[in-house]
């Protein structure tokens, strides 16, 4: 298949017409303003819309509104636009409305930085909005992984009825890398869903979607029957491990610095150091079972972020801390090179 | 010889890594060499990345820096002029686009009056110059957008991490086409007419 060059931005806004969304509602933050730039350039082609809203927080709620007719839609920004929809997404998880949020990270806190950053995985995987809120996200690291996701992201909304989120971070989406999509597909007419608001026409019995639900009665019952149904999303969690079986130390990290951590890894084992790889591709749910599969022969696991240390947390827990978790991070818009991973590597190596 | 030459064209044509090679090439030849960033949409992957570099090969770089601003986008400090009289070429690395474009124009009355040349870098690669007509129609917009018109085409077809020595074979048709559409001269065609190291570089690669 012909492979052309994309940005990992314009990728993923490529490979959302494709999975067929309908409606784009966004507000312009950089390093991510190529999305919302390639869909108004080429949304209406497929009969869609794209529309720059007033803020994050009107895009959000139009999202809302949009998603409640049951048309495939999605948003996108990065650090700080993110941290003003939460008050949507959370309406949404209390709505159980589907939708595709890509969260491109910047430098924190305030607005920091327009360089990379991993500093806003807890946001997404923890702290995404008020309530008992936890939404699938996937974090891809390259960028035919993301037209990838991008579809599988947009099936998963649509089958747990929840917001899903694309989380990367401003180099994924600022670099280039050859990339292919598949054949053009006769484009599925989708059906309504039986729940969307589209007019009920005195034909059928009138819908009402909403997050608001005054008897603790009716409350309860829907956060119990919605964590009964995401419980199916762990199921679906993904993740790769390389050279894990003999390995004395294995690696962790996500997107950028999963790509970073594999150079520091060929580093390490030309030089005869045993060490492996695991990347979560899904980070929530986090990928417990098979961390544990992978780190079973492990003397010790270092765990890489573009942050003071936040997925760190979720990889301790996952082993049930039988493992000694040593972190190396890099912030500031810092990518940390493969060298000083190798060199963190050696370190620990001592203790070995 | 005094000596402007702009380099522009689409995002990821290789804009960048293709002024980095000029001005090391051009610097190695003796030349007292500049190299001006005015890419000021894309803060990532720019010349001012280059500094080091740079300074060991003697060229000077006319970057602005974001440090000890309240902005998050970078400004333009060049004074065509000023460098003009101590160097013997200036290269200004543009913005991709007609957006990226925009910047040239404050500066197009004075590159008009000192003369310039204006190389415009395709990659057939890219999903927006797949073709030569949809390139061509990139350069217009560019050249709207500045005020300046290309001299010259420079054949920069890549796939990244991916590029094979077919992959800027199989591009000549298509750089022919668009010098043909443009009648404008093709630099090279072929890969030892100018051939191209790799500096801009993603973090992980060794």
């Amino acid at each position: 298949m012909k492979k052309t060059l994309m940005k990992g931005n314009e990728a993923i806004a490529e490979a959302a017409i494709r999975a067929g969304c309908k409606c784009y509602f966004g507000y312009p933050i950089t390093p991510q303003n190529e999305i919302g730039a390639y869909l108004s350039q080429h949304l209406h082609k497929k009969g869609g819309t794209f529309l720059q809203a007033e803020s994050e927080i009107g895009a959000i709620n139009m999202v809302y509104g949009c998603a409640a007719t049951g048309t495939r839609c999605m948003t996108s920004s990065s650090s700080p636009g993110i941290s003003l929809k939460t008050e949507g997404i959370s309406y949404m998880v209390g709505a159980d409305l589907p939708c595709v949020i890509v969260s491109v990270q910047r430098g924190g806190p305030g607005l920091g930085t327009i360089q990379p950053s991993q500093a806003d995985y807890m946001q997404a995987t923890k702290a995404l909005g008020h309530g008992d809120v936890h939404v699938p996200v996937f974090a891809p690291c390259s960028v035919q992984e993301m037209v990838d996701i991008t579809t599988e992201a947009f099936d998963l909304a649509d089958e747990f009825l929840t917001p899903v989120v694309i989380l990367l971070d401003g180099l994924l989406g600022q670099m280039m890398e050859p990339v292919s999509f598949g054949d053009d597909a006769v484009e599925q007419k989708r059906e309504y869903p039986d729940w969307a608001v589209t007019g009920h026409e005195n034909k059928r019995e009138y819908r009402n979607i909403t997050s608001l639900r005054l008897h603790p009665e009716e409350l309860e019952e829907t956060l119990i029957a919605r964590q009964a149904r995401m419980e199916g999303v762990k199921a679906r969690t993904r993740s790769q491990a390389v050279n894990c079986e003999d390995a004395d130390i294995v690696v962790v990290a996500y997107g950028t610095t999963a790509r970073v951590i594999q150079s520091a890894m060929e580093m390490a084992r030309a030089e005869g150091f045993k060490i492996g790889t695991f990347r979560p591709i899904t980070v929530a749910p986090f990928p417990d079972k098979q961390i544990k599969a992978a780190c079973k022969n492990a003397k010790q696991v270092l765990v890489v972020e573009m942050s003071l240390g936040q997925m760190v947390h979720d990889v301790k827990a996952a082993l049930e801390f039988s493992v000694p978790v040593e972190f190396y991070g890099r912030q500031g818009g810092f990518v940390p090179g493969p060298e000083e991973i190798f060199e963190k590597i050696k370190e620990m190596t001592v203790s070995l | 010889m005094k000596k402007i030459i702009v380099i522009t064209g689409h995002y990821g044509a290789g804009k960048t890594n293709f002024a980095v090679n000029l001005a090391l090439k051009l610097s190695h030849e003796g030349h007292k060499s500049a190299v001006a960033d005015l890419d000021i949409v894309n803060p990532y992957f720019c010349t001012h990345e280059f500094g080091k570099m740079f300074e060991e090969a003697g060229i000077t770089l006319v970057a602005s820096n974001i440090k000890g601003t309240s902005s998050d986008v970078p400004a333009v400090n060049l004074n065509v002029g000023g460098v003009l009289a101590n160097h013997d070429v200036l290269i200004i690395d543009a913005g991709g686009d007609d957006e990226g474009a925009k910047v040239l124009g404050r500066y197009a009355p004075e590159l008009e009056r000192v003369g310039y040349e204006m190389y415009y870098v395709v990659n057939c690669n890219r999903i927006q110059t797949q073709t030569a007509e949809a390139t061509v129609q990139v350069l217009r917009a560019i050249e709207s957008a500045c005020g300046l018109k290309a001299t010259a085409i420079f054949n920069n077809s890549h796939l990244c991490g991916e590029t094979t020595a077919d992959t800027f074979a199989e591009s000549l048709p298509y750089a022919d086409e668009v010098a043909a559409l443009t009648g404008l001269p093709l630099l090279n065609r072929d890969v030892e007419a100018f051939p191209i190291e790799v500096y801009v570089k993603l973090p992980w690669f060794m």
